[in-house]
């Protein structure tokens, strides 16, 4: 645990940095956090919302509204409770419009990191794979195995960087001083550690596009 | 260390392409320097196929917890399921404690049973098993029971229905 008097140095955010890139005035900084983030949107307002034709539309007016209300922004809150917030107004608000009984998933269920906390294994209604069938099931579990036996094919340099990083949550820097080298080698290791997973499960999400993955 | 796991020689054209995905692994991470992020975002602008690889990167991380935890032998903790069935296991094993105290007669009292000891944890083959220590000190007294009376009583069962059957 750690003691009160030592200062708790927060992990390293890209969406804090991103961020800062936008209110600078760097667009192409605010097309990456979309792009991070609106899968999650998505899920999020389909879970809203019965119309799935709507979801796109409706996630595309809540990255613009952030988009605008980005200087109000105070960082204050992890960048994605911020954002779902703006995506359960807008969902609201449009769904007022349409006037329609569309609540499916309470939007008080998010936690502080702003993760819905429903929405682990689930997609949203209608909106990809509520329905859930044994073959999408089946393809899951074949994209688990795969994820799995491509970190067991992973040199054991690479496989613990990219375990360290990805399970244990270790920034860069930890990570060099747990394994001995320079935190350049760490971050070497973690992108050819991503290219090999990427590699072998590229088929199969590409397979699976809109689907559970 | 060269740890290149390529065997001939990349391209410049390779080598630059591969130092802005690895930029974009960082980025992930949030582990890329400002003065990196300015080189990457001209990338970016350059080369439109870096947001698919920002958009491929994004899904590893998950893909690797969520196959961690599929394939993971251990219960997460917050599973409903899991604590379902641990206590209906608990259950069972505190009423199969109290009824083998009542039909052996020699179960500690009612304020023995009810003290509480800690639950102890054994491995086994089939993964980490919960025992009740005051089950194991009635199973301890019924092994060494069975090694002494209890058998010979057994032996002497058998042997009477011997001689009464034996024409």
């Amino acid at each position: 645990m750690t003691p009160p008097d030592e200062p708790v140095r927060p992990l390293p955010n890209s969406d804090s940095l991103l961020v800062q890139r936008c209110l600078d005035g760097d667009k192409r900084a605010f097309d990456l956090l979309v792009i991070k983030y609106q899968r999650r949107v998505e899920r999020l307002i389909g879970r809203m919302v019965r119309d799935v034709d709507a979801v796109p539309d409706i996630a595309q007016e809540t990255f613009i509204r952030a988009y605008r209300a980005l200087p109000q922004y105070r960082g204050d809150a992890q960048f994605y409770t911020w954002l779902y917030r703006i995506a359960v107004n807008t969902a609201k608000k449009r769904l007022m419009v349409m006037k329609r009984d569309p609540l499916v998933f309470a939007p008080d269920t998010v936690d502080e990191d702003g993760d819905e906390t429903s929405s682990v294994w689930r997609e949203p209604r209608g909106y990809s794979a509520d329905n859930e069938t044994p073959e999408s099931v089946l393809a899951s579990r074949e994209i688990a195995q795969a994820v799995n036996d491509a970190m067991a094919a992973l040199p054991p340099d690479l496989r613990t960087a990219i375990e360290l990083r990805e399970l244990e949550g270790l920034s860069y820097e930890a990570i060099a001083l747990a394994q001995g080298c320079p935190i350049g080698t760490v971050r070497s290791r973690i992108f050819r550690a991503r290219e090999a997973i990427s590699a072998r499960i590229q088929p199969m999400l590409e397979h699976q596009t809109g689907k559970r993955w | 260390m060269n740890e290149t796991m390529t065997q001939t020689s990349p391209s410049p054209a390779q080598i630059e392409a591969d130092h802005w995905r690895e930029c974009l692994s960082a980025l992930v991470d949030g582990e890329l320097s400002a003065t990196e992020v300015d080189g990457l975002m001209a990338a970016i602008e350059r080369d439109p196929q870096l947001q698919a690889v920002w958009a491929r990167y994004q899904t590893i991380g998950p893909l690797v917890v969520r196959a961690n935890a599929a394939l993971s032998p251990v219960p997460a903790a917050n599973d409903p399921v899991f604590w379902r069935r641990w206590a209906l296991a608990a259950s069972f094993v505190a009423i199969s404690t109290v009824t083998w105290g009542l039909l052996e007669q020699s179960a500690p009292d009612s304020a023995t049973l009810a003290q509480g000891q800690d639950t102890v944890w054994l491995s086994s083959a089939a993964g980490p098993m919960m025992r009740d220590p005051v089950l194991e000190e009635l199973l301890q007294e019924h092994r060494e029971l069975g090694d002494g009376g209890a058998l010979q009583v057994s032996t002497g069962f058998l042997r009477n229905v011997t001689l009464h059957t034996t024409p």
